[in-house]
């Protein structure tokens, strides 16, 4: 018996995925390990941030506050309260107009919120703390009570929001007095010599005048830029070039053609390397040189650390610049110079955050190079998630030939189809037909050979002519058309154009 | 300084009668005519052929008969000669001619005016019936009080409704006192040295001799005593704790003072008394010290170190003679940003500083 047959035609795919990122996880938990002094953040785990307002909540005499934007409301509230007790609060921030300008590209309603909040924050503190601004202040950290036995110092990547305290991988580092006392140095030189404005009367900054100071800051347990000072960028350098052994890299921005990156591409001809970063347009060129050099990028949706760690080697440091011109060639940044306790502390933190991450940077890559997978395109603040199919069938379709010689030819020719897909990149693309035969159609009545021939030759029996009393192939007839039942191919080979059988006959199935 | 005593002083309008000797201005050659009958006189010839020959020789005698009988008329001679008022005339130069009739004076009763009559007005003869029952009615008839018969042979000198000089030859005692009164408001105004009598009337404004019986020492003793019993008589200052001082009156070292209802000996009751820029000192070390402070913050308006607020410290006391006078502490810079407003912007002109280790930068 002829049973419908099902075809599946396949064309392989030559086309070329754009720079993306692989998705390795959708649902994963990081377990942060139990740190002492470098306290992970994100995730929710929010112990950095409850270490700060606890610090600022106890805070007796002096809170020196540094970060680029502050937003969380639970710290100015507490800030407040110290101010209540008289505790004497200096701050020192980034412009509004450069948060503005910052903020501006890709704002959406959540960065306004936190830019509004910023700023009413600043009209809550004029007469009860001290702010101070100036565009490239990008340094995050808080002392306590410096020069008192109740000191506390905090550097962090994050800002003082509690989004980025909370959700971001960030880190926190706790500070040890020698850091303490260098970081305070830091903080005065932001103050003094950084600002040029100040926040003393409501309603409008003041210009300040920017003092100079004769000494030039050596620091033994931080490394800075500041104006005329590019020490941290001396000390990434460092760190990349001395590490023999593997080296983990995460920053929230890389810049392209930038010296700091030239050396890290160096550096993978002959380290392995691993990037921990962002899904984030801007650095994808920069990923691409990486990349090339076979240096591994993992990234978090909300990755913001900034660090640099040769675990092996014992170096490491953790900054709150970005791999970028803006940070390590101006600014006001810092670094905290990593003991080896710390090292191995951020060691476990960024072999947990290698091992979760959601993301793996690819370049663009031709589709048959890639396996089938979940992947994410970035397009500006659009995150688009495709998916890479192996094959991926596009078009199934019936073909119900009336003629099982119909069928035959169909089966050998191959049709056209669309190739329009949409859901993402697929290696093969697929399109399947059934060609379902036809049958006979009810109500059909079985025809016999004699009737039929004494019909078409006449009434009149003619005992000389010799009426074939049998068709080859049982034939039916329904609405005064003939079909005949064939069971086999082979079978509609030998009768198809059997004379025996009527002229306009349709072979059909049984 | 400057004291400005202020009181109202009541002004009564009586109608009387009154004869009274008024300055003639407008007749120059009354003068020279009395000069010339002087002068016949001692010639010994006739006074009327002797002023025609003289002066008017051009003139009928009638028309120097005409001017005999108008001298006659005004008191200053009689009989072709002068009289006693016609030499105190040619003595005085003053032409002072006597009139009698109804006037309304204007009249004070109080110790600073020595003249009682600060304005008078004639009333007009002709109308004086009907006038007089007109004043009747919005007057009442009393004996004239003895202070204004006081002033009968005594001059007045300028007053200014006719810039003339009368001298109040009789006052008959019945009169009128008119309803309608009027209020001086008198300040007599010390400017340094110099003793200033203001008057100011809503109807007229009239300048009136400043009063003899003033005595200016005593009366600023008596006022500086009031303000405080500490007073420095010596150098007329007053002695005070700055706390509640205005920034001026910290830097200028000088206040104002306000006293009501202050009587002098002499001179009566003084509705108020205004005492501006009166010299101001510390009380004592402790005040003087508290000063200084004050001083210093006034004038702090950036952020200082140490080593500067030592020398801010001890140019203010220089820039302050009276501050010398004192034995005065420095504070520390924590002790005065104590008396500072918690988050002001002169606290952490303070603060900051020693907070953040300014000590050793240079500025810009």
């Amino acid at each position: 018996m002829i049973k419908p047959e099902e075809q599946i035609y396949t064309t392989k795919m030559n086309t070329l995925v754009p720079d993306h990122w692989r998705i390795r996880y959708e649902d994963v938990k990081i377990k942060h390990p139990h740190t002492k002094r470098i306290i992970p953040i994100g995730e929710g785990d929010d112990r950095f941030r409850s270490m700060l307002i606890i610090a600022i909540k106890e805070a007796k005499k002096t809170i020196m506050l540094s970060s680029f934007i502050l937003s969380d409301n639970e710290i100015i509230e507490e800030i407040l309260n110290a101010a209540k007790r008289q505790v004497r609060c200096y701050l020192l921030f980034s412009t509004e107009v450069q948060l503005s300008k910052d903020y501006k590209a890709n704002r959406t309603d959540f960065d306004q919120k936190m830019l509004d909040t910023h700023k009413s924050m600043l009209d809550k503190l004029v007469g009860k703390a001290l702010a101070r601004t100036n565009d490239h202040l990008h340094a995050k950290f808080l002392l306590i009570d410096y020069n008192t036995p109740d000191q506390k110092g905090f550097v962090s990547t994050a800002n003082f929001t509690k989004e980025a305290l909370t959700r971001n991988q960030e880190l926190g580092v706790v500070l040890i007095d020698h850091e303490i006392k260098e970081i305070f140095d830091f903080f005065r030189r932001g103050f003094w010599v950084e600002s040029n404005q100040e926040l003393i009367r409501k309603g409008s900054w003041d210009d300040v005048k920017t003092k100079i100071m004769n000494s030039i800051p050596k620091y033994s347990t931080i490394a800075t830029t500041m104006k005329d000072i590019t020490d941290l960028r001396l000390k990434i350098n460092q760190i990349i070039n001395e590490a023999k052994g593997s080296i983990i890299i995460s920053s929230y921005g890389f810049a392209e053609k930038y010296q700091v990156i030239q050396t890290i591409l160096n550096k993978a001809q002959t380290n392995e390397i691993i990037i921990l970063s962002r899904c984030r347009e801007k650095n994808h060129p920069t990923f691409n040189l990486l990349v090339k050099e076979g240096v591994k990028i993992f990234a978090f949706d909300y990755l913001h650390s900034k660090f640099i760690l040769a675990p092996q080697d014992q170096l490491g440091i953790i900054m709150t610049a970005n791999i970028e011109p803006r940070g390590l060639d101006t600014g006001y940044e810092i670094g905290v110079i990593l003991t080896k306790d710390d090292i191995r502390e951020l060691a476990e933190i960024a072999s947990e955050w290698i091992k979760t991450a959601p993301y793996i940077y690819k370049r663009q890559t031709d589709i048959q190079k890639l396996s089938p997978g979940k992947i994410l395109l970035i397009e500006g603040t659009k995150k688009l998630k495709k998916e890479i199919f192996s094959a991926y069938l596009i078009k199934e379709f019936e073909e119900k030939p009336n003629d099982l010689r119909n069928m035959y030819e169909l089966l050998r020719n191959i049709p056209k189809y669309i190739t329009e897909f949409t859901r993402g990149y697929s290696k093969t693309i697929e399109c399947k037909r059934v060609i379902i035969p036809p049958t006979l159609p009810q109500g059909a009545v079985k025809v016999k050979a004699e009737d039929y021939w004494r019909k078409i030759k006449g009434k009149k029996t003619d005992k000389d002519a010799k009426l074939p009393n049998k068709f080859p192939i049982p034939v039916y007839t329904w609405k005064r058309e003939f079909f005949g039942i064939i069971k086999s191919w082979k079978e509609l080979e030998n009768v198809k154009d059997h004379k025996e059988l009527p002229s306009k006959i349709r072979f059909v199935t049984g | 300084m400057q004291i400005t005593l202020k009181c109202t002083v009541k002004v009564q309008s009586f109608s009387v009668q009154m004869t009274i000797y008024e300055e003639e201005k407008s007749r120059p050659e009354i003068i020279p005519l009395l000069k010339a009958i002087v002068e016949a006189e001692k010639e010994g010839k006739i006074p009327l052929t002797y002023m025609q020959d003289k002066l008017f020789p051009e003139l009928p005698l009638t028309f120097i008969k005409n001017i005999m009988e108008e001298l006659r008329l005004m008191g200053l001679v009689e009989n072709g000669e002068l009289t006693e008022r016609g030499e105190i005339t040619v003595e005085s130069k003053e032409v002072m001619i006597p009139r009698t009739g109804p006037y309304r004076i204007d009249v004070v009763d109080d110790p600073l005016f020595e003249r009682v009559i600060v304005n008078y007005d004639p009333l007009t003869p002709n109308l004086e019936e009907e006038l007089l029952s007109k004043e009747k009615n919005n007057s009442r008839s009393i004996i004239i009080p003895d202070f204004i018969l006081d002033t009968i042979d005594h001059k007045i000198e300028t007053i200014e409704q006719f810039a003339r000089k009368i001298e109040i030859k009789d006052i008959q005692e019945n009169g009128y006192l008119n309803n309608k009164n009027y209020y001086l408001e008198f300040s007599l105004v010390y400017n340094n040295d110099f003793w200033d009598l203001k008057v100011r009337n809503k109807n007229y404004s009239t300048s009136i001799e400043r009063p003899s019986l003033i005595n200016e020492s005593q009366i600023i003793e008596t006022l500086l005593k009031k303000i405080s019993s500490k007073a420095d008589l010596n150098q007329f200052r007053i002695p005070v704790n700055p706390e509640n001082l205005t920034a001026t009156e910290l830097v200028l070292f000088k206040k104002n003072y306000q006293l009501n209802n202050v009587s002098f000996d002499q001179l009566g009751e003084f509705n108020s008394v205004i005492l501006k820029e009166i010299e101001i000192f510390p009380e004592d070390d402790s005040s003087a010290t508290k000063w200084t402070e004050k001083l210093f913050l006034e004038h702090l308006s950036t952020y200082i170190v140490h080593h500067e607020f030592e020398k801010m410290w001890t140019d203010m006391i220089h820039e302050f003679p009276i501050l010398g006078e004192f034995d005065i502490h420095s504070p520390s810079i924590g002790q005065l940003s104590q008396q500072i407003t918690f988050g002001s912007a002169k606290y952490w002109f303070l603060k900051a500083p020693s907070d953040m280790e300014l000590e050793e930068v240079v500025e810009k």
